[in-house]
């Protein structure tokens, strides 16, 4: 068998491929089925969520003319974040030649497709008018380019997003044809896709970080803070998943690439601890109106307490995230540096959405206090989107680990359908 | 070969990065758009100016009784029904606090003025000015801005006294208050009153769920 | 390599025959359940979509279209208001005035708190009555202090408190208006007589806006307003007071409606201090003019760079 794909042109193997990669998204073993059915159904009820919310009008959240985003932004801002922090097995393996983690990095590059969906359809279920979607698209609507960092962020997520379906895409399918990928064809869009990664965050920061009004966002250091804890929360995912890869799969999966993503772990921690210290210090000992929302969040105001739970709870799961990580232990025993990873995450996650976005709005720029706690509607729509993303990221984890471990590939197609 | 490649890209991504700083740059600093102040008043002359209409209450002058017209205003009684004669009231009055058997019931609290500051001793249907000067009940505004100097060139120039109609005078007229249509000239603080209703912003209202 | 990896799993059939069949025949039934069931859940969307019209999907944007689409535009949103609202309107398109530049100036010390400028601009402006929602929001402040913090806007007794002075607030149509830098589908712009205006068939809905204004100006439609019919105001103007789409931000245009024609604004007739002081800024001899030429005029966190054309003094 002398390539024989080689023989194959590619308008014949591409839909190939294409159905090699539907029939591997919905072919599986029983505990496939079960999860994707879970997942569909979790997603469904979102979706049912998100049809009443437009039917009946935003009124349905629980947010406020006050506080103007809520669980919806949050959930993006931190999934931005996720999608940013994939490259963190990119850099490693392109950039410094990491012949392990290259072998794997393609589960980076899923995590950051799977994510920035999420992230896209959270913007799209905070839509007062998701019916005017197209006013956004350039060429077809008007777009307040570059003038809005919301015209930006739509620009890089598209970008971001294209760039990883090329990548994975293309080197897949080389793979799928048994044929070894054209440098030219991915090396420039791996090394621009590490901008762009950087960039996408950087923009989600100044979405915030450029509004003159917001004190508790207009501060230089929000973007460097948005990367540091992008590079916690991508790792800490990775993580998980590579043990769920070789757990479930055939896939080779080496421990190298994880010893890598704890290294980096542990300094991006410790910088985003650094990062937000320096940010309390300059509220805390400055006072005056800047620090309002500090001072909201961190010990309530007026009687207000609705946000405090929340943010201690995230600096105390950081804090255990970061000495845990810290600890030898962690480089030895996966339930010990698993539990790290799910606690940042959980951290990150409140302190990113909850602990960030929510009171930038309180007080209201004209003093008023107007508390938000997220309806049911909102918690249906956000875990139907996390279950579609779960989808998205396992379906494409799956056809990604059968083509790379030559589990699926066209000859086999071939043999199975003779043209 | 690679080695190569590779700093070729590098050097492609940072121009690319560049070009972005450049453009978001270009935007922020660039010129605003400024409007052109001309200072010169609008050219095109309307044919024609109107006045401001000066809303006096009605009944200046008169004595308000219990009494309705069949409009349903109140009926007043002419200052000279009862001073006509010289006999009533005089002299007069130095402050309220003398008065015992007429206007007994009027709430004064209007600084350390007598009755004839404003009021004319010898004609009791006119007001008469500090010199002396004897003016009618309607323009009474004169005799207030004596007193109320800077208050006065406020609400000529608008800026007191509230308005209504045009704020653009070759399109219609500006209707203005009278001094007293606020103030009433023996009690002139205005009252307080009951606000009305604060917002129901969305927050006083418990969201409900489908 | 990939030759190990073909010959370990060459074309080996994928159960047999009745097998295969039986996982597609799964499959084919999966796919229609989850089908239906994804339509059971969009449900919702079929009252909603039936009231949307091909017309208001497709519509352009204000600048976008000609006199004649325009026009056509405005029929149809009277028909919409009368099948909704029940309520015969007349929406017009009303443009800027040609040297004309509105400005407006609010005395605090005689401004007594009593809301009627917020009423008025409920009732002018078409607002929802469930909320009671207006574009002004009077605040009460303490006395010697300009700190919010301080004050409320929730106030319920009678006014003037001793020890409290008042401050409405509503959108100070800035010269360089943060609200209009974000709007990412150019839905909101200024105009050339400086009236900071929304195209509310354009809206998204983002709400970054909302979050970029720092004097709290603009309001999101969460529900879809009620007006009795009666109380619908019929003189309207597309830029300004017509009944806004449920899921679109609002906001103060300075009742261009009224003002394009010479009229004051609502809140400044409603206004029973005179504390309200409206006009042309180009206008030398305007009463604006007199007030910013001769009284110690401030604008609200003028700091922040937004250059506002709403200003407050003292007498």
């Amino acid at each position: 068998m002398a390539e024989p794909s080689k023989k194959v042109p590619h308008y014949l193997s591409y839909p190939r491929f294409i159905w090699r990669a539907l029939v591997e998204s919905t072919d599986g073993n029983l505990l496939f089925y079960v999860w994707m059915t879970a997942l569909t159904a979790l997603a469904l009820v979102g979706a049912n969520a998100w049809a009443h919310q437009v039917a009946d009008g935003m009124g349905l959240t629980g947010m406020t003319d006050h506080v103007s985003w809520g669980l919806y932004i949050a959930n993006f801002t931190f999934l931005v974040g996720v999608a940013a922090g994939g490259v963190m097995m990119v850099i490693p393996a392109y950039l410094y030649d990491d012949r392990e983690m290259h072998d794997v990095v393609i589960i980076g590059e899923v995590l950051a497709i799977a994510s920035l969906v999420m992230a896209m359809l959270f913007v799209v279920v905070d839509l007062g008018r998701p019916d005017r979607f197209w006013h956004l698209i350039p060429g077809l609507g008007q777009f307040n380019f570059p003038m809005s960092m919301l015209a930006w962020d739509v620009i890089v997520l598209n970008g971001y997003l294209l760039l990883n379906l090329h990548i994975v895409g293309y080197l897949l399918y080389k793979r799928y044809r048994n044929e070894k990928p054209d440098r030219r064809w991915y090396i420039p869009f791996v090394f621009l896709s590490i901008i762009w990664a950087i960039s996408i965050h950087t923009v989600t920061a100044f979405l915030y970080s450029g509004l003159g009004g917001r004190y508790f966002w207009n501060t230089a250091i929000l973007a460097p803070r948005f990367i540091a804890s992008a590079f916690v929360t991508g790792p800490a995912i990775i993580i998980i998943s590579l043990q769920l890869v070789r757990y479930f799969t055939k896939l080779p999966v080496p421990r190298k690439p994880i010893q890598t993503l704890i290294s980096i772990i542990k300094v991006t921690i410790l910088i985003n601890l650094f990062l937000l210290g320096a940010e309390l210090f300059t509220e805390f000992y400055t006072g005056g109106s800047h620090a309002k929302s500090a001072t909201y969040l961190f010990f309530g105001m007026d009687g207000y307490t609705g946000l405090v739970p929340w943010i201690w709870t995230a600096i105390v799961l950081n804090i255990a995230a970061a000495i845990m990580i810290l600890h030898p232990l962690a480089r030895k025993n996966f339930a010990f540096l698993n539990t790290a990873c799910i606690l940042a995450f959980i951290g990150l996650w409140i302190e990113k959405g909850m602990g960030l976005i929510i009171p930038g709005f309180i007080p209201t720029p004209l003093g008023e206090i107007v508390e938000y706690t997220p309806t049911l509607t909102e918690w249906q729509v956000t875990v139907g989107i996390w279950a579609f993303g779960l989808m998205i990221y396992t379906v494409a984890l799956k056809i990604a680990i059968r083509i790379l471990t030559g589990e699926s590939n066209l000859q086999k197609d071939i043999d199975a359908s003779p043209p | 070969m690679s080695q190569n490649l590779r700093r070729t890209l590098i050097v492609a991504a940072a121009v690319i990065a560049g070009v972005f700083v450049a453009a978001l740059m270009t935007s922020i600093f660039g010129p605003e758009p400024e409007f052109e102040i001309d200072e010169s008043p609008p050219e095109s002359a309307a044919p024609q100016i109107y006045d401001d209409i000066i809303h006096a209450p009605a009944g200046l002058g008169t004595l308000r009784t219990e009494l309705r017209d069949i409009h349903g205003d109140p009926i007043g009684v002419a200052c000279s029904t009862c001073h006509l004669s010289g006999n009533l009231g005089d002299p007069p009055a130095k402050s309220a606090d003398e008065l015992s058997e007429f206007h007994v019931d009027m709430d004064f609290d209007h600084g350390d003025l007598a009755c004839s500051s404003c009021h004319a001793e010898d004609n009791r249907n006119q007001l008469k000015l500090a010199d002396g000067t004897q003016i009618d009940y309607e323009d009474s505004m004169e005799l207030c801005a004596q007193c109320h100097s800077s208050t006065y060139r406020s609400y000529k120039h608008g800026a007191h006294g509230g308005m209504a109609g045009h704020w653009d005078d070759s399109a219609g007229p500006r209707e203005r208050n009278h001094c007293l249509s606020c103030h009433y000239a023996h009690e002139p603080a205005f009252p307080d009153v009951m606000p009305a209703p604060p917002p129901r912003d969305r927050y006083f209202e418990v969201p409900t769920d489908q | 390599m990939s030759d190990v990896d073909a010959k370990e799993s060459a074309p080996v059939p994928e159960d047999d025959e009745t097998g295969f069949t039986r996982r597609t025949a799964l499959k084919a039934l999966g796919a229609t359940l989850g089908a239906a069931a994804f339509a059971r859940a969009m449900a919702p969307l079929r009252s909603w979509s039936a009231d949307l019209s091909m017309d208001e999907f497709l519509q352009q944007h204000y600048h976008e279209m000609g006199e004649e689409e325009l026009e056509k535009v405005l029929r149809r949103l009277e028909k919409e208001t009368l099948e909704d609202y029940g309520a015969e309107v007349e929406i017009e398109d009303l443009r800027p005035q040609e040297g004309v530049q509105f400005g407006y100036a609010l005395n605090l010390s005689v401004c007594n708190g009593c809301r009627k400028c917020a009423e008025a601009c409920n009732k002018e402006n078409n607002h929802d009555r469930k909320t009671n929602n207006s574009y002004i929001r009077v605040f009460e402040m303490e006395q010697g202090s300009l700190d919010f913090e301080k004050g409320t806007a929730s106030y319920d007794h009678t006014v003037p408190a001793p020890g409290k002075y008042y401050m409405p607030v509503q959108c100070l149509q800035c010269d360089n208006p943060p609200c209009v830098d974000v709007c990412p589908v150019e839905a909101t712009w200024k105009e050339e007589d400086g009236v900071v205006v929304i195209d509310y068939n354009w809206c998204i809905g983002c709400r970054y806006c909302e979050a970029a204004c720092p004097y709290h100006a603009r309001r999101f439609n969460w529900h879809k307003p009620e007006i009795p019919t009666s109380e619908v105001n019929p003189v309207q103007a597309y830029l300004s007071n017509r009944i806004r789409p449920a899921g679109v931000v609002e906001k103060c245009h300075f009742c261009l409606h009224r003002t394009r024609k010479g009229e004051a604004p609502a809140c400044q007739e409603a206004c029973p201090t005179g504390a309200r002081v409206f006009g042309n800024l180009l206008d030398p001899d305007s009463d604006i003019r007199w007030v910013l030429e001769n009284k110690r005029v401030y604008v609200l966190k003028e700091d922040l760079g937004t250059r506002p054309r709403f200003f407050y003094f003292f007498d």
